[in-house]
């Protein structure tokens, strides 16, 4: 069975959390971006976890179901990924 | 006495003047006899300023090898301790939290001093929390108005709407936060001049506000929401050192930025006035 991608958030960037938004600033793309609560909060779990544990914190804090839960935060975090706001890494 | 492009030139004395919000001392080798270009000239301003300026001694030698240099125009890079832009290469030196020690080289030509001004200017600034921003600039009422946006969001029609105002700066500014609030310093730079209105004869302002403009059936002004103005600004300010912690300073400095100054979104009329717009929002 293969290991599912453990993600980490890019070392290249800055982020902060004003009045409920994220700015997130992707240094060598010189890209600003900005994330909802909900969004911001992916970000911020994702360091670390998989998409599964994400989506398990998501169950607990929103009120969504866990199917709901992982089918957004995997579309989001492949977002991120695409930003380079994320990067994913494989451990055994 | 405020130096003319006619006088300014390094040399062993040393010749100081603010440029961009930074004091520069410019001590040049033996030989080195080239003057500043007359586009720089408008924005010396004097030295004797506040100690909270930052200050910069730079010795400056001319290095002909420096002419093949084909990096891109506008670029300024700053890694760690060194500078580098077209025709210009320099290290830095700390010397207390506001001063520096910079030894230079640079292309033979009188714009490649002052692509040395610009350089030191955005490094300094940077590393002193100010931030050099990409607007056009108007001086009404004894304050700096920088109107922001991306290329073709129409910042050069727009300041140049605001009649009865003087033209502050055409491309770039920076912004610092000074004892007395943050202040505006107008830079070199832009082709395209604001029509109708004169130049102003200071080059340090108090900062009014800063307006992202967007094209719109009728003249309004509205607040931008908190990270939407982070992010404005943010989208304006170029930045020469792209370290990480650099970006985060930059960051705090702009969300502080966005909670003192007037952020706003400028809803403007091709040929409108502009100019009560913005002593409505002096006011407020």
């Amino acid at each position: 069975m293969s290991a599912l991608p453990r993600l980490q958030q890019s070392k290249r960037l800055a982020a902060r959390v004003i009045d409920g938004k994220g700015v997130v600033i992707v240094i060598d793309r010189q890209e600003v971006h900005t994330l909802n609560g909900v969004g911001m909060r992916v970000f911020e779990l994702a360091e670390g976890r998989t998409v599964e544990e994400i989506a398990a914190c998501l169950v607990e804090e929103f009120d969504v179901s866990h199917e709901r839960a992982v089918s957004d935060a995997k579309t989001f975090v492949e977002d991120l990924i695409g930003m380079g706001a994320l990067e994913a890494s494989v451990t055994p | 006495m405020m130096p003319s492009a006619a006088n300014v030139r390094p040399q062993a004395g040393g010749q100081r003047f603010l440029f961009g919000g930074v004091e520069i001392e410019l001590l040049g080798a033996a030989g080195f006899s080239y003057e500043l270009p007359p586009d720089h000239a408008r924005f010396l301003g004097r030295d004797g300023a506040s100690p909270s300026v930052p200050r910069v001694t730079c010795s400056v030698r001319r290095d002909p090898a420096l002419l093949r240099d084909d990096r891109d125009d506008r670029e300024i890079v700053l890694q760690e301790h060194d500078l580098q832009t077209t025709g210009v290469r320099a290290h830095l030196q700390p010397l207390s939290h506001n001063s520096w020690a910079v030894s230079a080289r640079v292309a033979p030509g009188a714009h490649n001093l002052g692509r040395l001004l610009d350089a030191l200017s955005a490094a300094i600034v940077e590393r002193s929390g100010g931030l050099l921003v990409h607007a056009a600039g108007v001086e009404l009422d004894g304050h700096a108005y920088l109107f922001v946006g991306p290329s073709g969001a129409g910042k050069t029609t727009a300041a140049g709407q605001v009649f009865g105002a003087r033209s502050f700066c055409v491309d770039r500014a920076v912004v610092m936060p000074s004892a007395q609030g943050w202040r505006v310093h107008a830079l070199p730079g832009g082709t395209d001049p604001i029509d109708r209105a004169p130049d102003s004869r200071n080059v340090t302002l108090p900062l009014g506000g800063i307006l992202r403009v967007k094209q719109a059936s009728t003249v309004d002004a509205h607040p931008l929401a908190p990270h939407e103005a982070v992010m404005t600004v943010r989208e304006s300010v170029f930045s020469a050192d792209r370290d990480e912690v650099s970006e985060r300073k930059r960051l705090d400095t702009i969300a502080t930025l966005a909670t003192e100054v007037p952020l706003m979104r400028l809803d403007s009329v091709l040929g409108a006035p502009l100019a009560q717009t913005l002593r409505r929002l002096e006011r407020a």
